[in-house]
């Protein structure tokens, strides 16, 4: 009788350690969600104008437009380059959860990797993507941190997929669930970049009105002082007005191309 | 307020060097950390009434406009036509010069952000016609695009279209493949043309995408002008499905007079790397269905140095049964053979770029690399150099095929200074 109550509380401690357990992948996956939610447009279309600045230490800067439209409830993107004018015409269209660049010289699409670099910057394609962090990714640790003026949960994610834009992620979430800033690691631990968001409200939600990102590997010394390579974003003339459904297909980028 | 911001300031410092991130320059992000509420005046551009972002985008496309492009080149190939030998190497030598002058204007009118209008004209110098060096015009393009207010888009008119994802050596490419187009290529550059350029034609074409799913149907005018009858036309057909990184393609193609082909494609994306095969089978008149296929590797880099390359390998085995010979439309090179080509722009921020193209044929192992040379040496103006050399017996496929930046020569090198300006 005694050996049966010892073996039952056993049970019992495990079984509650593995309710515990669930119960806080559940709350991770449940804070992912809502971070997810606050990144993605899923009411509503989306469109905005990026202007991209890359600056690479010693190498002076690029600049780069791209009008950015997005249906993220059906996953779908167009980034259409109008500056530097010998890149107007070009384009990111996503389908399918699958990326086509197309290029109006040669009036071909070839597939780009979520992974890739967007225009030789820092940013990637999946920058532009739907944020999929509660499907891609799973909390490791999380601490309290504060990040100028809000009170952030410190997430620490490992990616559980091979399509994660990176193997490792830290990001900074405030308490409304609002991605502050992010840090990307490779497999090994090396970091890759930062990245930081400054938002406005449009409407009854925030938008990113800015964004920085720096690369972490790419570093020079320049006057005796490190610098890295850094792509700021300026996001300008948002919206949230329909889309036209003909806009997210490759036929609509062959028209307005030369 | 100024206390406030520099209170701030400091607290982002902090924060970020409290993240591990020594690194990391303060001034670049720690800015971007301050109360949502305090700069959220930018948002009002987005206010209900005025035109949307897309709106304003169709605004600012020129409804008219004109372009002009201007390609004037002057050169030289020389070297051997076939492969020197001691006996030869000075009665074998010759050259031919290479050059001309191309000026193309094109026209475009958009006045609604579903209408379009297209043409494009090119008038080339010399063209030789009955001996005579003359002025030649040729429409390169002419064509309308229409978009229906759902999904559905036409084009209409003479312009290339190209199936398959073969570059260099394909077998998937239907309608390039079967209509008779006039080769209008009066390049005067000799650089490597690696990325074959598609010829046009007269076409109709509907495209119809639907999600993953796409239907395209496309219809070809008789090349006979003197049967312009529905059964001389050319009629092709193309379903294409995409998921993720992975899309498939059936094409089926028929033009009296051509042999019948139906064609299997599937591309994928495989680190950075566009991976593809196309088969095609051709349904030569009361004969055996004949196979072909093409596997390649296609990759651009997306950062970093601008290289670009290209792998391809092809089975043609479009040979009659009874003859051995290829049939008639089928594509040059027998069996089994690869194409490469390689191209690096801008080498370290240099107005050079390299490149190279690599053809071979494995039945006779006949083959021909031109490596290429291209130097900026002024804003509109370029050196190229190509350095064709040709391999193998001396009527193996590719001695009697040789690409078109070798010249013709099996070994020599060609050189030219090309003007381009566009305006």
């Amino acid at each position: 009788m005694q050996r049966f109550s010892l073996r039952a509380a056993l049970a019992a401690t495990l079984l509650a350690l593995l309710a515990a357990t669930a119960g806080g992948q559940a709350a991770d996956k449940e804070l992912l969600r809502k971070i997810d939610a606050r990144i993605n447009f899923m009411g509503t279309d989306y469109a905005a104008e990026y202007a991209i600045t890359q600056s690479d230490p010693g190498a002076g800067k690029t600049f780069t437009k791209a009008l950015i439209f997005k249906r993220d409830r059906k996953e779908q993107f167009l980034a259409l380059l109008v500056e530097p004018v010998a890149d107007k015409g070009k384009g990111y269209l996503m389908v399918e959860g699958g990326i086509w660049l197309y290029d109006p010289r040669d009036r071909r699409f070839t597939f780009s990797s979520a992974q890739d670099a967007f225009r030789n910057t820092n940013a990637r394609n999946s920058d532009f993507a739907v944020s999929k962090l509660a499907e891609q990714y799973r909390i490791l640790g999380a601490a309290k941190e504060k990040l100028g003026v809000f009170d952030c949960d410190k997430l620490e994610l490992e990616a559980t997929t091979n399509d994660a834009p990176f193997p490792k992620r830290t990001i900074w979430v405030s308490a409304d669930g609002t991605l502050r800033m992010a840090k990307d690691y490779s497999l090994s631990g090396q970091l890759l970049r930062t990245v930081a968001y400054q938002y406005e409200k449009l409407g009854n939600r925030e938008v990113p009105s800015r964004i920085v990102m720096l690369d972490e590997l790419k570093k020079k010394l320049v006057g005796g002082k490190e610098e890295k390579a850094s792509t700021s974003i300026l996001v300008s003339k948002q919206s949230f007005a329909e889309l036209p459904d003909n806009l997210f297909t490759k036929e609509y980028l062959e028209r307005i191309g030369k | 307020m100024r206390a406030l911001r520099r209170a701030r300031f400091g607290l982002a410092c902090a924060a970020i060097l409290a993240a591990g991130g020594a690194g990391i320059r303060a001034d670049e992000i720690s800015d971007l950390f301050t109360n949502p509420e305090t700069e959220a005046t930018a948002a009002a551009e987005a206010t209900e009434g005025s035109p949307s972002l897309l709106e304003e985008y169709h605004r600012q496309q020129e409804k008219f406009s004109f372009s002009f492009d201007l390609t004037s080149a002057a050169g030289a190939y020389l070297g051997w036509k076939t492969f020197p030998t001691a006996d030869t190497i000075a009665s074998g030598f010759s050259h031919s010069s290479v050059g001309g002058v191309t000026f193309t204007t094109a026209l475009d009118i958009r006045p609604y952000d579903y209408l379009r209008l297209h043409g494009a004209v090119a008038i080339v110098y010399p063209t030789t016609v009955n001996g005579s060096l003359l002025f030649g015009a040729t429409i390169q393009e002419l064509f309308f695009d229409y978009a229906t207010q759902g999904l559905l888009a036409v084009r209409a008119g003479r312009f290339p279209v190209s199936w398959g994802n073969a570059r260099i050596i394909g077998v998937a490419d239907l309608p390039g493949r079967v209509i008779d187009t006039s080769d209008l290529s009066k390049d005067v550059t000799i650089q490597p043309d690696w990325i074959a350029a598609t010829k046009p034609s007269t076409w109709l074409k509907a495209a119809l995408p639907l999600g993953g799913f796409s239907v395209t149907g496309l219809t070809g005018f008789p090349s006979d002008p003197d049967d312009l009858s529905f059964r001389a036309m050319a009629y092709g057909l193309l379903l294409e499905y995409q998921h993720e990184k992975t899309s498939f393609g059936l094409s089926g193609f028929f033009q009296r007079s051509y042999t019948t082909r139906a064609a299997l494609t599937a591309k994928t994306a495989l680190f950075g790397c566009d991976v593809f095969v196309d088969g095609a089978l051709s349904f030569p008149y009361e004969a055996t269905p004949l196979p072909s296929a093409t596997a390649g590797l296609f990759y651009q880099a997306s950062g970093g140095p601008k290289i670009t390359c290209l792998l391809e390998l092809r089975y043609n085995g479009e040979r009659d049964a009874v003859s051995g010979d290829l049939v008639p439309d089928a594509p040059d090179i027998g069996g089994l053979s690869s194409a490469a080509a390689l191209s690096w722009s801008e080498i370290g921020g240099s107005p050079l770029t390299v490149g190279a193209t690599w053809y071979h044929a494995y039945a006779d192992n006949s083959g021909v690399v031109v490596p290429a040379l291209s130097v900026d040496v002024a804003r509109l103006a370029s050196i190229r150099s190509v350095f064709p050399f040709a391999y193998g017996p001396e009527n193996g496929e590719y001695r009697k095929k040789m690409p078109s930046e070798s010249g013709g020569f099996a070994l020599g090198m060609g050189i030219a200074l090309v003007l381009k300006a566009s305006f």
